[in-house]
């Protein structure tokens, strides 16, 4: 059995006689997951462990045709002597060059979804209580330039459109996601992201991370790119990323945040996602992504608030500490497919009875999916947010 | 199933909707196989007028943001101007790496190249430059190529040894607002620097192979000044580079002129608006280069267009990818995307479905030349009347 709290080293001791087994691509993904196991939320920490656990037993034809594929991958010489087990970032790296160059990184990918099925749980666990809530708000000053647009297209097909939304309280979303979470405390389950500082101050069981509580360090990071791009020698791209791949959280400003995985999770926002650090609607998006994927919350609160116009990389680079004027327009357009992909990111995880809400405060137009909501439906009736946020639960 | 059947379903599938959106729009015949009903060109005289102008989006461009029906409001003139006058690909595949430095020099050199993207390094293969010059003996002024900066700058000639000195003048507009570290020479012109949306940083990479700014802007006849005065007038790169080009087409008329535009690629910081603006943008140039190859005596009515983006961009269902923003999943949308041809060798109006490769596009701009690109390992393109 692996303990939750196992450091990375002894896991990796553990588990090594296992994957010196494995064919050598699928070593080294797994130790590079083992290796980051005290970054990992709860829930990757027991996907993990029950990755392992069927690799080392392999009984279901799933997991075998999984070996299989990953065997068949054909690496050259040189990486397949290079040592996987002890920086296997890094050996990730190398084989994924030459996955493309070779092309198989198709074949690569097939194989890795191949393994998805091992992470599941075995038996059917009980359903998450209360059901899974994402809530995408749009800033007011998210707006088109001219008349009132028609929002969320792209997600009608698949829930009721509310045109007609009024929100009478002042901080209904902040007391929904703190009533959710008073009622079912559980660490990393309830979230609360957004392009600017929460106004009202979240209760300690919901996480809260922002673009603009994170200036600091996203500056201290631009400033990064920008001594390694001037640094004599510099390699380039693969320079750029080595130097990321050792940076700790402390080194970009985050010492102060007191619980690891969430600093360690904080810092690969920013130096595993492109635009993050440029752009709050960026921030926004891909953290909702990554918040979805990785940690499976029960409730995540997301609002979209304007991001800076188009600015010249090289001045962002040059000066960390720029912060340019907002583009609510392109903003709106980029919320939009925002909240579109939080769908798409949220439908990823295995439970069903799922809801999901967009809303725009400026527009009074909302989009709502989940039980009893038809796709492709409207309702014209007025409604308020309050009473919005309880249809589906 | 196999993933290259995956390819070809998703595909077969894509383009079937493009081709039905297409039909409704333009009322295009279908030209499934066009070969069997066009003349084949009458070589000789014509031949050694002919021009090409070739326009890739080196930014990877998804079917819902252009050709599908969703996409059509952001490629207005490309539909209505260009497309009654083309022939329109719906399925070309690009196989190779989803880079855009190594893809547009695999679509040069009509072979899936496998050098590491960002590395400063020639193509391995013979490039359709090379090809060119060497076979039909012209001037290195005959054969340009307009280029954003990041990693380009090799693009114009191959490694390969049988064709040393035979490559493209290749021209990396920016360069001429910089200084060598990459700063901008010029004050308030720092949006026409924009080019490296891949990586936050580029490779450092050799110039001495480049043309002097004050050579290029001779041949240009402009002065870097002027050049820089008219530059502060633009909004982005790829509009910097369409002025280039004119100007090229204008003062040097080079037989073959390939652009490739790269404003697109904006996408990687996660700004869909700004990626939508790259596509608009990239429409615009397009229609207003087809407008000065139809004004400038030298290229009228004997030039042929041909648009493509390398490679398309992650599809929005691939759970590796984070929608349009990279092209790191390689999955079957990401690699498929369509081509556009105008001209006199190309039948107007007509949509082919027959999937074509990335790669082929060399060996059939070559042998619109009447030259042979006998390394390239792509299949010529009998649509487009050979
Ligand atoms: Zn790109």
């Amino acid at each position: 059995m692996i303990g939750d709290a196992q450091k990375p080293s002894s896991l990796a001791t553990q588990q090594l006689p296992l994957l010196r087994k494995l064919p050598i691509p699928l070593a080294a993904i797994m130790m590079q997951q083992i290796a980051r196991a005290d970054r990992l939320f709860p829930v990757e920490l027991q996907e993990l462990k029950r990755s392992l656990q069927a690799l080392a037993s392999p009984h279901s034809p799933a997991i075998e045709a999984a070996v299989r594929a990953f065997a068949a991958l054909q690496l050259s010489p040189e990486l397949q002597h290079l040592d996987w087990a002890t920086d296997p970032a890094s050996f990730v790296e190398k084989m994924s060059a030459e996955l493309w160059s070779s092309g198989q990184i198709g074949a690569f990918h097939d194989a890795a979804k191949l393994l998805v099925p091992a992470t599941l749980p075995t038996q059917t666990s009980p359903p998450i209580k209360p059901a899974r809530f994402v809530t995408i708000a749009l800033d007011r000053r998210l707006s088109a330039e001219s008349s009132t647009p028609s929002l969320f297209l792209k997600l009608r097909p698949h829930g009721t459109f509310f045109p007609n939304v009024k929100d009478e309280e002042p901080n209904t979303l902040g007391e929904w996601l703190s009533a959710r979470a008073a009622a079912a405390p559980a660490p990393y389950a309830h979230w609360r992201l957004s392009g600017e500082a929460d106004r009202s101050p979240s209760p300690a069981s919901v996480v809260s991370l922002s673009y603009d509580g994170l200036k600091s360090t996203r500056q201290q990071l631009l400033a990064r790119f920008n001594a390694t791009r001037n640094t004599d020698g510099a390699s380039g791209p693969e320079g750029l990323r080595h130097t990321l791949l050792q940076l700790t959280p402390e080194q970009i400003g985050l010492a102060s945040m007191p619980d690891p995985v969430l600093r360690a999770f904080a810092m690969e926002i920013f130096t595993g996602g492109s635009g993050t650090q440029l752009y709050a609607t960026t921030f926004v998006q891909w953290t909702v992504r990554e918040v979805l994927r990785r940690a499976q919350p029960q409730t995540l609160l997301a609002r979209f608030t304007p991001r800076s116009e188009a600015t010249s990389i090289d001045l962002r680079f040059t000066y960390p500490e720029l912060e340019p004027p907002p583009d609510g327009r392109g903003s709106l357009i980029d919320a939009e497919m925002g909240a579109y992909l939080s769908y798409l990111n949220l439908q990823r995880l295995p439970d069903e009875g799922a809801s999901f809400l967009v809303w725009h405060e400026g527009y009074g137009q909302a989009l709502l999916i989940g039980n009893g909501m038809p796709g492709n439906a409207q309702s014209q009736s007025p409604i308020t947010l309050k009473a919005l946020l309880r249809l589906t639960t | 199933m196999n993933q290259v059947d995956q390819w070809n379903r998703l595909a077969a599938g894509r383009s079937y909707d493009r081709r039905e959106f297409l039909r409704g729009l333009c009322g295009s015949a279908l030209a499934t196989t066009v070969s069997s009903v066009l003349p084949r060109r009458a070589w000789g005289s014509a031949v050694k007028r002919r021009k090409v102008v070739v326009v890739t989006f080196g930014g990877g461009a998804r079917d819902e943001e252009t050709f599908a029906p969703e996409g059509q409001q952001n490629i207005p003139r490309m539909l209505q101007e260009l497309m009654p006058q083309a022939a329109f690909f719906t399925q070309v595949v690009n196989r190779g790496i989803l880079g855009h430095y190594v893809a547009t020099a695999s679509l040069a050199t009509g072979v899936y190249e496998r050098f590491n993207n960002f590395a400063d390094v020639s193509p391995e293969n013979p490039t359709l430059f090379e090809y060119f010059r060497q076979s039909l003996k012209r001037p290195a002024s005959d054969a340009w190529v307009v280029a954003p900066s990041n990693g380009f700058n090799r693009i114009g000639q191959s490694s390969h040894g049988l064709y040393t000195g035979a490559g493209a003048s290749v021209i990396l507009p920016k360069r001429l607002l910089a200084h060598a570290d990459g700063s901008a020479a010029f004050g308030g012109l720092e949006h026409l620097l924009n080019d490296n949306y891949e990586s936050p940083i580029q490779a450092p990479v050799a110039l001495a192979s480049e043309m002097p700014s004050e050579q290029v802007a001779s041949m240009l006849k402009l002065s870097v000044a002027d050049f820089a005065a008219h530059a502060s007038t633009l909004n982005s790169p790829d509009e910097l580079s369409l002025f280039v080009a004119r100007r090229i087409m204008r003062e040097v008329a080079p037989c073959l002129l390939w652009v490739t535009l790269h404003d697109i690629d904006v996408a990687h910081t996660g700004a869909f608006s700004l990626y939508l603006e790259g596509i608009r943008r990239s429409d615009t140039i397009c229609a207003e280069l087809w407008r000065t190859i139809q004004s400038e005596p030298e290229y009228k009515d004997q030039t042929n267009l041909l648009i493509l983006p390398d490679f398309g961009r992650d599809s929005d269902g691939d759970a590796g990818g984070n929608g349009f923003q990279h092209h790191r999943t390689g999955d079957a949308l990401s690699r498929t995307t369509w081509m556009m041809a105008l001209g006199p060798d190309v039948r107007q109006n007509t949509v082919v479905d027959r999937p074509i490769e990335s790669i082929d596009l060399t060996p059939t701009v070559a042998a619109l030349f009447g030259c042979d690109a006998r390394m390239s390992q792509g299949h010529l393109i009998r649509e487009l009347g050979l």
